[in-house]
């Protein structure tokens, strides 16, 4: 016990006496450049808890409204664009889905 | 949530406890991951559950539907997309019993040392599990580039059978219930990346 009580102080003194590095603007780093470029899609999840970080912190900066609006904007566009139509075998699933529904609801409705 | 219309035509009837809203409202969750840039799988559940007294005793029963399906999907305009889902159904039910005893054999035991008998709490559920498809379409509003509203009409298509229960590693006979074709209404909160 007495151990793991020394183990503790020793580990949360060498978290305190890290230096954190501080950037200049916290919506200028690169996971956020390339989520304003590419829209948030395009972060990877093993990036996406520093990404959430330092979105955190972006939201607090003068710009940071202005940054998050413009990252969503770009990502409903990038959405809308990879996914505007069918492509390939998308469009067969499509269809095959909406006339087994159709047909349910007519033969439902019809009472058969 | 989802919304559909079986017909528990067994568990309707006394002494099994009234089905309420959990008859026809059931909880839903679906996990999906994108795999193309306009096609998604997924595995769904939905839950129909009841939980009340049998002749005195704890008596549940629930249904559930799984479905591992693709998704396919376009965005007719920014923030909406309109989704296809089609797949198999591997669905379960059980019905599960928890009853109060006193057993003699553990009523002796007890009285070896000194104690009154102690009434035991004895636990056991019948299963069973039967296929079926489902499909449905519906639309997607995004909020937030994470988080969407989404609605869908569809069915399921159930091949249950009554004969096809167990309990005890025996084959029983289940309930009458009628899901065969069950028309299915959802809607929810889609949360994800």
């Amino acid at each position: 016990m007495v151990k793991l009580f020394a183990i503790a102080i020793i580990c949360f003194s060498v978290l305190l006496g890290q230096e954190t590095k501080k950037t200049e603007n916290p919506c200028q780093s690169e996971l956020i450049k390339k989520a304003k470029r590419e829209g948030v899609r395009s972060i990877k999840i093993a990036e996406l808890p520093t990404y959430v970080i330092e979105l955190w912190k972006c939201r607090k900066e003068n710009e940071g409204k202005k940054t998050l609006k413009r990252i969503n904007e770009k990502t409903y566009i990038e959405d809308y664009e990879s996914a505007e139509s069918f492509v390939g075998f998308t469009a067969t699933c499509a269809y095959c889905s909406a006339a087994s529904v159709l047909i349910f609801y007519i033969f439902k409705l019809s009472g058969n | 949530m989802g919304y559909s219309s079986p017909d528990y035509k067994t568990f309707a009837e006394n002494p099994f406890p009234s089905l309420g809203v959990t008859e026809t409202m059931m909880v839903n969750f679906s996990f999906t991951y994108q795999v193309y840039s306009n096609a998604r799988v997924g595995f769904s559940e939905w839950i129909s559950f009841t939980s009340d007294k049998y002749e005195g005793e704890d008596f549940s029963r629930s249904i559930k539907y799984r479905a591992v399906f693709i998704e396919t999907f376009f965005f007719p305009m920014k923030k909406l997309e309109l989704n296809f889902t089609l797949g198999p159904l591997i669905n379960s039910g059980s019905i599960s019993l928890t009853t109060k005893q006193t057993i003699d054999v553990w009523g002796n035991l007890m009285e070896e040392f000194d104690n009154s008998s102690i009434d035991i709490s004895s636990s056991d559920e019948m299963t069973t599990t039967f296929y079926g498809v489902t499909s449905s379409f519906g639309a997607r509003f995004y909020l937030k580039p994470y988080l969407a509203v989404e609605a869908q009409i569809g069915f399921m298509e159930n091949y249950y059978s009554k004969d096809n229960w167990s309990f005890q590693g025996k084959d029983i006979k289940g309930p009458n219930i009628d899901v065969e074709d069950l028309p299915l209404f959802t809607f929810g909160l889609v949360y994800g990346w």
